[in-house]
């Protein structure tokens, strides 16, 4: 019974073939399927349930094949339902922006003049101070990724226009924000100043 | 397409709140199945691992993963209840 599988029982069973294999990945199927509907359901108007079955297929490769990522503080249940969930909801991300073109998403700085260390921004200003601060503080990279970002694109979706991976963009953002952090607190931009009068 | 006004004064006040040594999606990802089962078991996840609480609410991304994750989890609970326990669950959504 799968619920009776210790995870090292999991973990031996899917690094094993024949039978063994073969066991547990029918005992995994129904549990990843189940997250899969779950996942997919609220958030898809038509077709969830095929394709929950399209990429149940997909999940299970993918619990096998990073199966040697679990660390062993949960359930691997609970681990291999993470790995369904992940899947199902970068394949609805991508498919509902691969029609948007990056570039559409960047746009030219505003000409902003620098203010006064004691000039209180309206809030136009402070709007287009940061939009400046957004095209010229940051490296092209940068900026690039944050304007997606801020438009709603997500970040699975920009870190596969730019060629690298989730992990690796949030740290780029991360320093993209430490920088703008600084730029703000030089320039005494808080969020006030963005706020409608 | 410039940023909306309204995005970008979350970019302030997200910026400005930016620490040096934030936990990354990954990190996140590495932790966030066992603090699911945690807040899953009434248990104070949020103070066992603090900054898995703080990436989930910088991170949208990371948090509607964790609530999906939450759902299925939660559907796994009713589907190994008796009937009767499904039944009054259902009751109580």
């Amino acid at each position: 019974m799968a619920s009776d599988r210790t995870n090292d029982e999991w973990l031996a069973a899917l690094a094993s073939d024949g039978p063994d294999l073969a066991a547990a990945l029918d005992d995994l199927r129904p549990i990843l399927l189940r997250a899969l509907r779950v996942t997919l359901a609220p958030r898809v108007d038509r077709g969830a349930e095929s394709l929950a079955q399209d990429l149940v297929q997909d999940a299970l490769l993918q619990v096998r094949d990073r199966a040697d990522q679990f660390r062993g503080d949960a359930r691997f249940t609970t681990w291999a339902q993470k790995v369904s969930v992940h899947l199902a909801l970068s394949e609805l991300r991508r498919k509902r922006w691969e029609d948007v073109p990056l570039d559409t998403l960047v746009a030219e700085p505003p000409r902003t003049p620098e203010p006064g260390a004691d000039e209180s921004l309206e809030r136009a200003e402070a709007v287009d101070m940061v939009r400046h601060l957004i095209a010229t503080a940051l490296t092209e990279r940068q900026s690039t990724a944050l304007q997606a970002v801020l438009a709603g694109m997500p970040l699975v979706e920009v870190a596969r226009r730019l060629d690298t991976n989730r992990n690796a963009l949030y740290k780029l953002l991360h320093d993209a924000r430490l920088r703008l952090r600084k730029a703000f607190e030089e320039r005494g931009i808080t969020p006030d100043d963005l706020i409608p009068s | 397409m410039p940023p909306p006004p309204d995005a970008l004064r979350a970019l302030v006040a997200k910026s400005l709140a930016t620490e040096p040594d934030e936990m990354s999606c990954g990190e996140c990802d590495a932790l966030v199945d066992r603090f699911a089962e945690m807040t899953l078991e009434g248990l104070d996840a949020t103070a066992a691992r603090p900054l898995v609480e703080e990436h989930l609410t910088a991170c949208p991304e990371c948090r509607e993963e964790f609530e999906a994750l939450m759902d299925a989890l939660r559907a796994a609970e009713r589907d190994g209840m008796p009937w009767w326990k499904r039944w009054w669950a259902g009751r109580q959504r």
